[in-house]
């Protein structure tokens, strides 16, 4: 008897360095691309594994385009989502989408705003000075890269749609970048550039403070997202949000042998728990520029 | 003991020690005079120290402060950014930070900058020194303690929102005199 407690008691002992097997079809977590596939995938890998330990759940992360991200959500291809406020307000609109954290990441935490920038040595005064002038804004669905800035014309008296000469919005990938450099190399006389990127851009040196004049500065509104489908396991979800509220700059998880720091290679500060009506403001900015999801034709 | 002539000087060659290092000791404390100069020394030190600390200050952010008072907050918070990749971890950024999301009304990061602002340098909230910024500081917690006390009433589990609150009566303890 006392052979077989010991021999028990050695496989404990054995068996509590092993990592727990993960239970369950996997479960599909749609991230935004930002820039590109590669990415995402390099960004959010990590934080993928890290809510598989957490929660004992397989979890696999999937790329999503921006203007795809509702219908593929709609269609049942993922269950918690990743993306940036607008597009929680469409899917929360739309498909009863559930509030889980917000993503922190610079000077204002979990909030940001949109910018309306021209070159230090601009004659452009005030947003009445825009009348007749060449414009870049970022991608149509960013709230702080287009929405915040459209509305701050508006607000201002001023309709782009009448009063610029011409607008246009980059190409291809690193869009809120190229609107920042298109102002600088005077390709354009004013842009859309998101507070965040910004920052960044001057943190990092690849810009400088004293090239730039902000003409006008949004409301700080909420950043990224993370939200659950409706029909989500409750008790699933609660894990996930305390999941990603409990991380800090000092969590890691191992990937292929390695020991990555995971809210470091997310690029990303940390979590807040915020509440719907903290995205109220974006509601108001959606429906005075008529879009999605209270477009009306 | 005493057998010869050379034993007899060496023993008062030791008493003659012995009361010579009595006489050392009991006039080794400080004197009056010698104790005001060390603290006029102390005191001069530290005005220099002040001098060259507010020189420094007005150095390097003068442009933040030119762009704050012309009421230009978020070219303001660019200029800090880009200040913080020379002068990492000063202060003084946390401090003009915190004023200027003060200014914006971002109470809660505004605290946060400020409690780090006091957590680095304790002059600010020492009102003899010239670095004092107890006004601004008192204006801080008297304006956001309620607001973030509210919101954590509404949302408990806000983890970012209570370390909010924390660094709120920090500054507040601060303030009233209290230590690290």
């Amino acid at each position: 008897m006392k052979y077989l407690i010991l021999i028990f008691l050695l496989c404990g002992v054995l068996l509590s360095g092993c990592e727990q097997p993960l239970e369950g079809p996997p479960i599909r977590i749609g991230y935004m691309n930002c820039n590109s596939e590669t990415e995402t995938m390099q960004r959010f890998r990590p934080l993928t594994a890290y809510l598989s330990q957490e929660l004992g759940r397989p979890f696999e992360a999937v790329p999503v385009d921006t203007q795809d991200f509702e219908s593929r959500f709609a269609a049942g291809e993922f269950t918690f989502t990743h993306g940036n406020s607008l597009l929680y307000i469409i899917m929360h609109e739309n498909q009863g989408l559930r509030l889980l954290a917000t993503e922190k990441r610079g000077q204002f935490g979990s909030r940001t705003a949109g910018s309306i920038i021209v070159r230090k040595d601009s004659p452009i005064k005030t947003i009445k000075d825009l009348q007749g002038k060449r414009m870049l804004f970022g991608p149509q669905l960013a709230p702080t890269g287009y929405l915040a800035q459209y509305d701050l014309m508006l607000q201002a008296g001023f309709d782009p749609e009448v009063g610029l000469d011409y607008y246009a919005i980059p190409r291809g990938a690193y869009k809120h970048e190229k609107v920042i450099y298109g102002v600088y190399f005077g390709e354009y006389d004013v842009a859309a550039a998101p507070t965040l990127d910004l920052e960044l851009m001057t943190r990092e040196g690849r810009i400088s403070a004293d090239d730039f004049r902000i003409l006008a500065q949004s409301e700080i509104i909420p950043y990224c997202t993370f939200g659950a489908d409706k029909d989500a396991d409750a008790e699933l979800v609660e894990k996930f949000r305390k999941a990603l509220v409990e991380l800090t700059p000092e969590t890691t998880v191992k990937i292929d042998g390695e020991t990555i720091k995971v809210l470091d290679s997310a690029w990303i500060d940390g979590f807040e728990t915020l509440l719907d009506e903290d995205y109220d403001p974006i509601r108001a900015m959606a429906k005075r520029v008529n879009m999605p999801p209270y477009q009306e034709f | 003991m005493l057998r010869d002539r050379f034993d007899q000087l060496m023993i008062v060659a030791l008493v003659g020690v012995l009361i010579f290092t009595a006489v050392l000791m009991a006039g080794a404390g400080p004197r009056e005079d010698n104790r005001d100069a060390q603290a006029a020394k102390r005191q001069l030190e530290r005005e220099i120290l002040h001098q060259a600390r507010v020189a420094y200050i007005k150095r390097h952010y003068t442009p933040v402060i030119t762009l704050r008072d012309s009421g230009a907050l978020p070219d303001a918070l660019l200029k800090l950014e880009e200040l913080s990749r020379t002068l990492p971890g000063e202060a003084h950024n946390d401090l003009l930070s915190g004023d200027i999301m003060l200014r914006m009304g971002q109470f809660d990061r505004a605290i946060s900058k400020l409690a780090s602002a006091v957590k680095h340098n304790a002059d600010y909230v020492d009102s003899a020194s010239p670095l004092s910024q107890r006004p601004l500081i008192e204006a801080a917690v008297s304006e956001s303690l309620p607001l973030i006390r509210d919101r954590l009433r509404v949302q408990p589990e806000n983890r970012t929102l209570a370390q909010v609150l924390k660094d709120g009566y920090y500054l507040q303890s601060r303030l009233a005199g209290g230590c690290e």
